[in-house]
């Protein structure tokens, strides 16, 4: 599991879902925090995830 | 694209253009590389020029924004393998500086098939030896794959002997072999990267040139050339996928 905070933009992915579930309600119920699903936006890259790949373009 | 930028000169006779614009657009720029490798060296050719920008640099500067207009649907892929082997390719441009001759470095990482860093950077010294530039970027290309070893291991990702491709079958010789020749004596300091040879924590490969993707941060490639090495790189426009 790992974690990219970067000011105010975090994102967050991890091989076990039991994980990322555990974190994302210890960091709401520690901050007012809202999931906002799927990485598609992150420091002004765009980034698009498929089945195997993973595309960023600024 | 940047055929033309190549060899650009201080163009001391030139018509001075506004210095505080041109450094913005060159620090617009270099904020870009970060996630556009194919422009990376023209913009380090470029900012060499912050200090008395002319209209010729203008020029340049404002292809290389047209270039992006024009590829700004293009992207870094990323795909998912097995294979997380950390790979170094790096390169020098022999002279590339045309005003005080130091040469051009340049390199670029992968982490299995996935471009994961590159930098272009004009050599600090004046070389010799077409082999000693190559045996100073070989060094600084090194010293990055071991800090992004370091990096790895702290993820639990273990790296076994990283290979660094060059094409100067010289340079290769150089690292293996702990004889001073007379010619190389003036290489002292660069020998950093013969020591992590002989620790096996790095292994030198010979690559054709045609193959030696950190060409692109090095020189001016022709047309057909450098979108070949940009598809390699993982640089694609977004209808390709």
């Amino acid at each position: 599991m790992t974690a990219h905070i970067y000011v105010d933009d975090i994102v967050f992915g991890g091989m076990s879902n039991q994980m990322v579930q555990h974190f994302f309600h210890q960091m709401q119920s520690e901050f007012e925090m809202s999931l906002v699903g799927e990485l598609t936006y992150f420091l002004g890259l765009k980034v698009k995830q498929m089945e195997d790949t993973i595309y960023i373009l600024e | 694209m940047d055929n033309a930028s190549h060899k650009r000169s201080k163009d001391e006779n030139g018509v001075v253009v506004d210095q505080s614009m041109y450094i913005s657009m060159i620090g617009s720029l270099l904020y870009l590389t970060v996630s556009r490798p194919d422009i990376t060296f023209a913009v380090g050719v470029c900012a060499r020029y912050q200090d008395e920008p002319k209209m010729s640099h203008l020029t340049q500067v404002k292809r290389i924004l047209k270039y992006i207009n024009d590829t700004s649907d293009y992207g870094n892929l990323y795909s998912h393998s097995k294979n997380s082997k950390l790979i170094g390719y790096c390169d020098a441009d022999w002279g590339g500086s045309a005003d005080d001759k130091k040469n051009i470095s340049g390199g670029c990482f992968f982490l299995g098939n996935n471009l994961v860093s590159w930098f272009s950077k004009k050599q600090n010294f004046v070389s010799l030896l077409t082999a000693e530039a190559e045996y100073i970027a070989d060094g600084s290309t090194c010293s990055e794959l071991v800090w992004m070893k370091q990096m790895l291991e702290e993820y639990d990702v273990k790296q076994g002997v990283l290979t660094l491709y060059c094409d100067n079958l010289s340079v290769i010789n150089i690292s293996k072999n702990p004889i001073q020749h007379r010619r190389t004596k003036n290489i002292d300091i660069h020998h950093f990267i013969r020591d992590l040879v002989e620790e096996k924590v790095v292994t030198l490969e010979h690559v054709a040139t045609e193959e030696q993707l950190a060409d692109i941060f090095t020189k001016a490639l022709d047309v057909k050339q450098f979108e070949k090495l940009k598809s390699k790189l993982g640089i694609f426009l977004h209808e390709e996928l």
